[in-house]
């Protein structure tokens, strides 16, 4: 019976005695998965048909590591497999390599699991695709080696089209803070598809901080900063068109984004608390694509609950806020839905003061964080209205304006992390 | 009756193949002869190897090294006379080494008296003996062979005002196989040649000898039905002789021309050679798992001839084009390396001289199934010269030793048929015979001993092959079998070190014995057999029940 990869020593005797076998290559292909047996067949298809068609000479390897799945994901993998080669000439043994994880870790202890094996495969450049990703096509794990395998890159972040409705936590704080900070725009920082060399590799795998919650709660934001904030050459490929991401709960997602986003900011410290002048990120393919199909959003009750969150966590928000800001805050739940706007100033500052917080460790880190939902929900309310009969062009001439006021206010968050609270 | 074992003698025979030509000069004009390779039988003796198969050494303008045969039943005069090779071959049997020639049927030399009679008029007896036709049209499916020197199969002869066939050059017209008395003359050319004492011929481009409008006028049946004539007559009048076919073609259809036993007695395997290369460079065992997969069982009385490299290019007409563009950019990205499909370079450049790997493919050649043939001068490891036109860098003097002429010859070196391999890794000072026989360490050692563990076994010649299916695929590793003679061959492919578990079950309880020092190791269990190989490294284990 296959042994799970344990938590003592990450890698079981039967994931190394796998790697033995496969040997170092040049390419890697981890594929992370829980119940994703509808859409893991095509990520199978798709990883060797690109290995097959376009890494013919090189040597090849792909790895599943599954964290548990109940849904038979691993005999989808395997069924894909055997029909996956049919049709494409291959010089070489395409290899496979499969691997459970009970790890309380979690996804966390997936990525590592996939980085200590392009690690000890000395992979010159990997690529990871999430498992419950939909519409990968070939052409996906071409952008994402590519740029590391023939141009030596280190860190390829993917670029979507995506609905111009999706990925807002990303637009509205991700993206812009870490321009503002690291000088490097990428757009995707916490995907959940890239690429990475086999130098990002060992230094992420040799690094001792997958035990720390934001590294095991951001695994992919912590693996893009540290690509960003270690002087490695990092860059975006258009992947292509990527399907709404399944709802999940905005309090799990800012805690998990947000929260790893904000321990990541106290880890690099020093590497962007000088400053570094931007840097234009070199991009393969367009930087953007929005798409616009129709999606109905209760904007109503997103601002509901940001009225309800600012009066319930009145406390909590006062010892992380100024008291402007707080106020401030406080005076447009007041106002009537038609009126209310939280402009891109007042949002940049909020979210720096509570990085402050977290950094301060004002209160429990945790609950700091979840404090940001009902702000966030804020946010989100007059994103919508503001851009609800918006173009794409409109819309990232005022992601531009946002990311300008990440940076205009950059002074003001470096003097405040930097003052002993 | 002779025992069925001893008429399959081809089937345990270790073969050296070599040109008179190349190998030794007893005249001293610059010319290797009869005499010479005579006096080198002990040298070829004590190598080990039990077949020689000469390359054509007819009466020939020799523009095509002797494939271009002007007297098919004559010693060409720069290599001796016919008593000269009588005592050659005599010499050979008395040390037990058997003789395989080369006979083209396919073609003559245009300078050969059929064909200048064939030529003389439409009238004339011969005329029909050669394919003729007064337009180039026929046969047009028929692909062209020598792609870098012939645009046209057919060629226009100003004497006869027709055009005659020629699927190789065009100084080479074929033969005529649709005429029965070309048939009678060609047996009776063979049957020349058995009487004198030849063991065995290794029949030149066997697949064009029939042309058939509307087809590729290769392997056609007409073809096969004449070389069963051929073979009905050998068992016949000289049962013990042996044919060989060179086709190179597909495994399938390299098959057909073993028959039902009918036909061929062995074949060249051309596909898997370039394959034991790829596999080399690649590092994975696919290529050549899957060719020999490809291969179809054989009659019980034939055998696979199997080779490294020979006279010939590294051909590369049975791989794809993927493959192709592979072995070029990883073998032969000098272009000067390239020659028609394939590459004219010997076995020890195409290893970089590095010789973990000329071992391990002489290891792969010496256990995979098949009689193998060593080609002159790789087993001390001789270079190329690719600046010598055609294939003939591959085709220079044997090296003897550091002094004159690499021992090969007292002429002038001007006077040599070819130039020495001269340059500082692989010319005759570096690389010779008599120097490796100094050192037990040599790469000529090293092969001595190699030939006598193939030959302690009839398992390497006449074993079936079970191939294990290791996780590792840069182990190469497979079981022959011969009635209770067992062995396992595991080959590292790869340039590092690697660990392997290989599923020995079925041979639980049996020791592994390694063949080369007799060392024990391990008994095989319950569990997955666990080997740690160095780079290229190969063992051969004899699995005994004791």
């Amino acid at each position: 019976m296959e042994r799970g990869v344990s938590d003592e020593t990450l890698l079981s005797d039967d994931f190394i005695r796998q790697l033995v076998s496969v040997g170092e290559v040049d390419l890697l292909v981890g594929i992370p998965s829980r119940n994703n047996c509808r859409t893991i067949g095509n990520i199978v298809r798709a990883a060797e048909e690109s290995l097959l068609r376009n890494f013919r000479r090189q040597r090849t390897v792909l790895i599943n590591i599954d964290a548990g799945s109940r849904d038979g994901t691993q005999e989808a993998v395997r069924q894909a497999s055997v029909v996956g080669t049919n049709g494409f000439e291959s010089l070489r043994t395409l290899r496979w390599i499969t691997a459970r994880t009970e790890s309380a870790a979690g996804d966390s202890a997936v990525l590592r699991t996939i980085l200590a094996a392009a690690d000890l495969l000395h992979a010159k450049a990997s690529a990871v695709v999430s498992g419950s990703t939909a519409a990968v096509s070939p052409g996906w794990i071409d952008s994402l080696l590519n740029p590391v395998f023939r141009e030596n890159y280190d860190f390829v972040a993917p670029l979507y089209a995506r609905h111009r409705f999706d990925g807002l936590l990303t637009r509205n704080l991700l993206y812009p803070f870490s321009r503002a900070i690291f000088g490097k725009s990428m757009r995707e920082m916490r995907a959940s598809e890239f690429g990475f060399s086999g130098r990002l590799a060992s230094e992420c795998t040799n690094r001792g901080e997958w035990e720390n919650e934001g590294v095991q709660s951001a695994a992919e934001t912590w693996m893009a900063i540290t690509a960003m904030s270690d002087s490695l050459t990092c860059c975006q490929a258009f992947l292509g068109p990527k399907a709404r991401s399944s709802s999940v709960a905005v309090v799990d997602v800012i805690r998990e984004a947000v929260g790893g986003f904000f321990w990541c900011l106290e880890s690099t410290e020093t590497y962007w608390i000088h400053g570094h002048d931007p840097e234009p990120l070199k991009t393969f393919g367009p930087d953007h694509q929005l798409t616009n199909e129709a999606v109905r959003v209760d904007r109503k009750k997103m601002f509901q609950l940001y009225r309800t969150g600012v009066a319930e966590l009145s406390d909590i928000l006062a010892s992380i806020l100024d008291s402007d800001t707080h106020a401030e805050l406080v005076r447009l739940a007041a106002l009537d839905e038609t009126a209310f706007r939280l402009s891109n100033a007042l949002w940049v500052r909020a979210v720096y003061e509570f990085a402050v917080a977290y950094h301060r460790s004002v209160i429990n880190r945790g609950h700091l964080v979840q404090a940001l939902v009902p702000i966030y929900r804020g946010r989100v309310h007059s994103f919508l209205t503001v851009h609800r009969s918006d173009d794409a062009d409109a819309m990232e001439a005022d992601l531009e304006d946002l990311c300008q006021e990440f940076g205009r206010q950059r002074s003001f968050f470096i003097e405040r992390w930097s003052t002993k609270g | 009756m002779t025992a069925p074992l001893q008429l399959e003698w081809y089937k345990d025979s270790v073969i050296y193949q070599l040109h008179v030509r190349t190998f030794f000069d007893s005249n001293g004009d610059g010319v290797g002869d009869f005499r010479g390779l005579q006096r080198k039988l002990d040298y070829l003796q004590e190598l080990g190897v039990t077949s020689i198969w000469l390359l054509p050494f007819y009466p020939s303008p020799l523009r095509d090294d002797g494939y271009d045969i002007a007297d098919y039943c004559a010693v060409h005069k720069s290599y001796g006379t016919l008593d000269d090779l009588k005592a050659f071959l005599d010499a050979a049997h008395q040390r037990g080494i058997r003789v395989i020639i080369e006979m083209v049927l396919n073609h003559t030399s245009d300078q050969h008296p059929w064909f200048q009679e064939s030529r003389s008029s439409r009238d004339n007896p011969r005329r029909n003996w050669y394919v003729w036709s007064d337009t180039d049209e026929l046969y047009r499916d028929a692909r062209i062979i020598f792609v870098d020197t012939e645009l046209s199969n057919w060629a226009w002869d100003p004497v006869s005002k027709a055009y005659y066939w020629h699927r190789f050059f065009s100084h080479q017209p074929d033969l005529n196989y649709d005429n029965p008395e070309v048939r009678e003359a060609m047996w009776n050319v063979m049957k020349f040649w058995l009487e004198l004492g030849i063991d065995g011929f290794r029949l030149d481009a066997v697949p064009y000898l029939v042309e058939r409008d509307g087809t590729s006028c290769e392997n056609l049946p007409e073809t096969h039905d004449i070389v069963r004539d051929f073979r009905r007559r050998l068992d016949e009048s000289f049962p013990g002789k042996m044919l060989l076919a060179e086709a190179n073609q597909w495994p399938a259809d390299v098959c057909a021309y073993f028959g039902q036993g009918d036909e061929f007695h062995m074949a060249f395997h051309f596909p898997l050679m370039p394959r034991m290369f790829m596999a080399v460079k690649l590092e994975d065992r696919k290529p050549i798992i899957e060719i020999l997969q490809r291969t179809p069982e054989i009659p019980k009385n034939c055998q696979w001839c199997i080779f490294l490299r020979n006279h010939d290019e590294l051909t590369l007409e049975m791989v794809t084009d993927i493959e192709r563009d592979y072995m070029y950019d990883e073998y032969a990205r000098d272009k000067t390396m390239r020659i028609n499909l394939g590459i004219r370079r010997r076995l020890a450049p195409l290893m970089d001289n590095d010789r973990r790997r000329i071992e391990l493919l002489n290891g792969m050649l010496m256990s995979l199934p098949g009689t193998p043939v060593i080609y002159y001068g790789d087993e001390i490891g001789m270079g190329d010269n690719v600046y010598i036109g055609d294939r003939n860098g591959v085709r220079t003097p044997m090296q003897w030793d550091g002094h004159w002429n690499a021992g090969f010859s007292d002429a002038d070196p001007e006077q040599l048929y070819a130039p020495l391999i001269s340059n500082p890794v692989y010319g005759y000072q570096a690389v010779n015979v008599d120097s490796q026989k100094r050192s037990e360490h040599s790469l000529l050692s090293w092969m001595k001993r190699l030939i006598q563990v193939r030959k302690s076994t009839q398992v390497f010649s006449r074993g079936s092959i079970e191939f294990l299916d290791p996780p590792n695929h840069r182990v190469l590793a497979y079981v022959r079998e011969f009635g209770s003679e067992r062995v396992l061959a595991v080959n590292n492919l790869s340039s590092t070190s690697q660990a392997v578990e290989l599923n020995l079950k079925r041979y639980r309880g049996a020791i592994p014995i390694e063949m080369s020092g007799k060392t024990i190791f391990p008994r095989i269990g319950d569990l997955p057999y666990l080997l740690t190989m160095g780079p290229y490294q190969f063992y051969w284990f004899r699995l005994r029940r004791i």
